[in-house]
């Protein structure tokens, strides 16, 4: 493909919304005043709900399938997560938990297949 | 610096397993589609937004119009207005403030939330810098090889980006230890509504309004824990 200005031009438009989205909390409260004590409290709060969301959301294929009968992703990643969990709780050593889990996710997904046939 | 690059390489590592296995994900899609390496490069350092690049691709070869880039942008993204509220007051004091604006993905938005848990005073807040340039070199160096080497990468990496959702997982476990109580409330109503999101929107469509319902639970919340908060003072 060759250079061209009009996709340059989608690629900067896509590059500054992206930007101004991030930014749009810190202009509204970022100046010299304080926050208000209302937002703050919130926003402390929020870290905990955002993360919940973003879990379901890295799970959400395994989540759907569910109703249409459980993949073999799902059933790798509920072990695979109850590993991480427990690992961590044993632990409390993030690297590890994420490490040991990972490594058993990725073999789960490619021996269940044999073992289920 | 060095001390603060030793602090924040590690916490990045989830990271990237993540974003190097989705950037070269996301580089051959590209290269597919007919642009190269370059234009994975740059599209990695200034728009660097991991659904967004993958949304627009169709988007640049079907040479859409501007309209519909912004508007689609502003949907897919539209989820980052909130990322920004937990670090409004933490930001002020860092130098690099508004390049740590332009990367706050949601990997490193996690990841910064994990260092604030862990570390309230913020004694290690020089690092953030390095945490967030750091992510964003995996993204950047996974797509270009994606754009570069396409699908004769040596070894089958499929998987390795569960360390992602192992990270996420993480980091909400060491927040719900911390405070079990407030965090566990809002995270089972986030748990609560983003299922219900998921099976009534869908999968490509449930995101935004659970966290708009979450968020607006949340603000809720504090009102309500602030008066019962007033009631027993007195």
């Amino acid at each position: 493909m060759q250079f061209n200005w009009y996709t340059v031009m989608l690629i900067a438009i896509t590059a500054v919304i992206t930007f101004l989205l991030r930014a749009i909390p810190f202009m509204i409260f970022g100046g010299g005043k304080k926050m208000p004590d209302r937002v703050k409290k919130v926003a402390d709060l929020l870290p905990a709900a955002i993360m919940t969301v973003l879990v379901i959301y890295c799970i959400k294929g395994e989540l759907l399938s569910i109703a249409t009968g459980v993949s073999i992703t799902a059933i790798g990643s509920a072990v695979a997560l109850l590993v991480v969990v427990a690992v961590h709780l044993w632990k409390r050593n993030t690297l590890v938990s994420i490490g040991v889990g990972t490594v058993i996710y990725m073999v789960l997904i490619r021996v269940l297949p044999m073992w289920i046939k | 610096m060095k001390k603060n690059i030793k602090y924040a390489f590690p916490k990045t590592l989830p990271v990237m397993c993540g974003y190097l296995f989705l950037g070269i994900a996301w580089g051959i899609v590209l290269e597919e589609a007919g642009y190269n390496y370059i234009w994975a490069f740059f599209i990695s350092m200034f728009v660097y937004a991991g659904s967004m690049q993958f949304t627009m691709v169709p988007l640049m070869v079907a040479a859409a119009s501007p309209v519909t880039m912004a508007v689609t942008t502003l949907f897919v993204n539209s989820r980052h207005l909130f990322y920004g509220l937990s670090f409004v007051e933490s930001f002020k004091k860092i130098r690099q403030r508004p390049y740590l604006i332009f990367g706050l993905t949601d990997e490193t938005y996690s990841v910064l939330c994990g260092c604030k848990n862990e570390d309230p005073d913020e004694k290690h807040r020089e690092s953030w810098f390095w945490i967030t340039l750091m992510d964003q070199c995996y993204w950047i160096i996974g797509s270009v090889l994606g754009a570069l080497l396409g699908e004769f990468l040596p070894f089958d990496f499929t998987g390795i980006d569960f360390a992602m959702t192992a990270l996420f997982v993480v980091i909400l476990l060491e927040q719900l230890l911390k405070k079990p109580k407030m965090n566990g409330a809002v995270a089972g109503f986030g748990a609560l509504a983003a299922v219900i999101c998921l099976f009534v929107f869908g999968a490509d469509k449930f995101l935004l309004p659970a966290l708009l319902i979450t968020v607006t639970f949340v603000f809720i919340f504090t009102c309500i824990v602030k008066m019962e908060g007033r009631d027993n003072a007195v």
